[in-house]
Formats: C-alpha cells, structure tokens, sequence
C-alpha cells in the first residue's frame, strides 16, 4: 500500500496530521485549477479552501470507487462553479483581465537554451492569456485535460458530464486556443513539428 | 493552413491518445499526406510542451495550516454575518442557556431537544447548551452556535432532531455545507425515493443529508440526467447539506 493511500486511510479515521499531508501533496494541483477558473488569488485560495474543507467532511463517506485526486479535483472543480455562481462572478472571469504576476508561473526548464526558455516563457504567457479568454466550460477541460493530465473519461467523471459532452469541450476548447495564439502572432508550432507523424501523446 | 473538416473531430482525440489503436494509424496516415492537419497536431502538441505545469504552481505560504487550523477548530465563529436578528437570537439563547444551567434543568450534553423550541432561536438554543462559554461566544458571532451541529450520520431522515430544515433558507447557508434546489422529478431519484422528507412547506419536500449521501445524490442526478436548479457551496463548518424540492 503506497504513502498516499495510507494517509487516505488514516485521514478517514479522523487523522488530521494524514489529511494534512494529502493537503500538502495536492494544495499545487489544487491550486492550478482554482487560480485559472477563478482568476484571482483570493478567490482561488477560497475556492481551494473549500475544497480540502469539504474533503475533510466527506472523506468518511468516500467510497474508493473513484481516485482521492479525481475526487477532490470535482470537489474544487464544484467549489470554484459554486464560488462563481454565489459571487456573480461569471462574467468577469470570462474577461482577459489574468493577473500574470500572481501566477508565478516561469519556473525555468533546465533542458532549454537560453533563447529558448524565453520563447517557452513567452508562449506560456499567451496561453494563460488565452486560457482566461475562453469560456469557463471550455476552460475548464483543458485544464484537467493539459495540466492535470486527466483522462477524458476521468474528465467525464471529475465534471459529471457524459464522454461526447468532454470530447466536444476539448476540441472545441483548443482550437479556440489556437485561433487565440495564432492571431497574437507568437505561436510558432516549430518545436514538435517532428512529433506529428509519431503518434498522439497521452 | 485550416486542417479537414472530415478528421476534425479525430485530431484532438489523436492528440490525446484516445483513440484505438486502428483509428491512431489511419490518422497517423492521414497526416503524412494532409499539410492542414498535420499542422494542427503540430500545434496542439506544442500548446502541450509549453502548458503550466501544476509544479510550477505557487501555493499562498501557511494555505495547508490555514485549512489544518479551520478543521482543528471547527466551532470557531463564522465570517457571515447577516444583520441584527441572529447576533440577538443568540445572545438570548444564551441567556436562555443560562438560566437552564443555574435552575439545575437537566439538558444532556447529547440532546438534540429544545424546551423552547417554538421560537425562530431554536437552532441556536440547541446548539448554544453545548457550547462551553455561551456568554462571551455568542456575543462574538451569530454563527458559533450553528457550526456545532451534530456530526454527519446522526441526522440523515430523522424528523424529530431537523427542526433545522424548516429554517428560513435565507438562514440555511450558515446551518449547511451546501443548498442543492431541485426540480420535482427528483424525487425519483433511488436515495430521495428511499428517504423521508425533514420538512415540507409550502409544497417544497426538505432534506437533510450527509455529506455521503449528498456526493450519492449528485451522482444519481448526473446518471438521471435531472439538472438542478441551483446548487451552492455556503462554506459553512456543517457536515449536513440542505436539499430542497421545488413544489409541482
């Protein structure tokens, strides 16, 4: 049995010490949601809240039939749609208005030249600019879809949406994307022209 | 170069690698011949190499003890606070409270009964007995009383200990973790089909669930296809969510 199931196990029992490791090992996961479905730090931090908070008084109930991490991504996923909903926040969040500074998000990739992690850096900027211009449905998958690696049946069950439903939002979702990077005229697809013809990745 | 509307639908999915493996070669095949669509997989593989990362993510410093502190000390006073009414509610119940106490009136520690329960204060008298310090608590908060609701599990379909969902729903966002407002063909749905209903007013059917039964329920109502009409997470320190049927 690995580190995180034990914790899982012993947090249902009303340990707080294991929840607060579950806590620490996906507050990061957690986070990268919340901050591009809500758009501000503050509401993410609350949205995340909520989440763990939430977590914390479910997890007795929690049946095992679904992954802890699909689980309390829904659970932040319903946190951040319920935050938005109370707040009316809906319409501002569709806006462009990401706040890049909060963000963080320029950790530098060790494998790249020089030239090359500041074009990374500055595609990387366009697309949390485009990212924060898409529809929040749209948003939303791709999120769970790119950064958290989540498999579109996983997405299905994370959002509670049928299979043709996520399959829809993501296309949709990354050619609107695309057509967003293509008109700010920075995207190049240079770096995996190679990779076409090999084979989709996962 | 715009990539064929004909494989349109098959290149996200190619992308991702959910196709079969029959489907993945044709596609592969397609894209040795069609520039347009090789330059979309192109594209969305490099969207992909340049995505954040969730490592790259900064958490708020303290945000894991922050949560740790809010579960460690569940009953502290909520934030909302929502006008004059429930400050002095409870701040009569805990006069109330103290009287009992100094008469030597028997209110167990467990009990869920109120003798004064024909008031608007009920919730709060019932929860207030509880609390160790009334006086200086109930002066602090509107709320304290509420989030020392009884854990979940003890108050699923029982008619006698949840007076609380015949509360105004303006009142249900500090008494709950979540308000889910439903359509009546819910009530076909196996656990609300199974269950009784805590109150009924003006033809809305009430329900007090645990947080189990309430993930049970959305799951029914995603497998029913039954949307709900509206669906809020309060925040509250409650293990109890509030379902409410909406009349025919």
């Amino acid at each position: 049995m690995n580190q995180e199931q034990n914790w899982i196990d012993a947090a249902r029992r009303g340990d707080q010490s294991a929840f607060e490791q579950l806590v620490r090992l996906y507050e990061k996961r957690i986070f990268a949601l919340t901050l591009r479905m809500c758009k501000n730090p503050e509401d993410a931090a609350e949205a995340a809240q909520e989440a763990f908070l939430a977590a914390w008084q479910g997890l007795r109930f929690f049946r095992g039939d679904a992954n802890f991490s699909t689980w309390l991504y829904r659970l932040a996923s319903n946190a951040c749609v319920d935050l938005l909903r109370r707040e009316g926040r809906h319409r501002a969040a569709a806006g462009p208005s990401l706040d890049d500074g909060a963000l963080n998000l320029e950790a530098p990739d060790h494998a790249l030249s020089p030239q090359e992690q500041a074009e990374r850096s500055e595609l990387r900027a366009q697309i949390e600019a485009g990212l924060a211009a898409l529809p929040p449905d749209h948003r939303q998958v791709l999120i769970l879809r790119e950064i958290h690696q989540l498999t579109y049946d996983e997405i299905a069950g994370v959002l509670s949406l049928d299979l043709g439903t996520v399959k829809s939002r993501i296309s949709r979702g990354r050619k609107q994307l695309r057509k967003i990077l293509l008109e700010s005229g920075n995207f190049s697809a240079a770096p995996a022209s190679k990779r076409a013809e090999k084979e989709g990745c996962k | 170069m715009k990539y064929c509307d004909d494989h349109a639908a098959l290149l996200d999915l190619y992308v991702d690698g959910e196709l079969s493996p029959g489907d993945m070669a044709a596609v592969r095949a397609h894209l040795g011949q069609c520039p347009g669509c090789r330059a979309y997989v192109d594209d969305a593989l490099a969207l992909r190499a340049a995505f954040p990362s969730a490592e790259d993510t900064e958490v708020p410093p303290g945000f894991a003890q922050g949560v740790m502190a809010i579960i460690q000390t569940q009953a502290a006073p909520a934030k909302k606070v929502r006008g004059p009414w429930p400050r002095l509610l409870a701040s009569l119940a805990a006069c109330c409270a103290i009287v009992l106490l100094v008469r030597g009136v028997g209110l167990g520690s467990g009990s869920k009964a109120s003798p004064t329960a024909d008031t608007a204060a009920t919730m709060e008298t019932e929860a207030c007995v509880e609390a160790p310090a009334p006086t200086a608590q109930a002066e602090e908060d509107d709320t304290t009383c509420a989030l020392t609701a009884a854990p979940a599990g003890e108050v699923q379909y029982d008619n006698t200990a949840s007076k609380n969902a015949l509360e105004p729903l303006s009142r249900a966002s500090s008494l709950y973790f979540a308000i889910l407002t439903l359509p009546e063909d819910a009530l076909e749905t196996p656990l609300l089909a199974d269950g009784t209903a805590t109150g009924t007013e003006d033809g809305e059917q009430r329900y007090e669930l645990s947080a189990g039964d309430y993930a049970t329920l959305l799951d029914q109502l995603d497998a029913s296809g039954i949307q709900p009409i509206a669906r809020e997470q309060t925040g509250a320190e409650s293990e109890t969510a509030l379902v409410v049927v909406t009349a025919p």
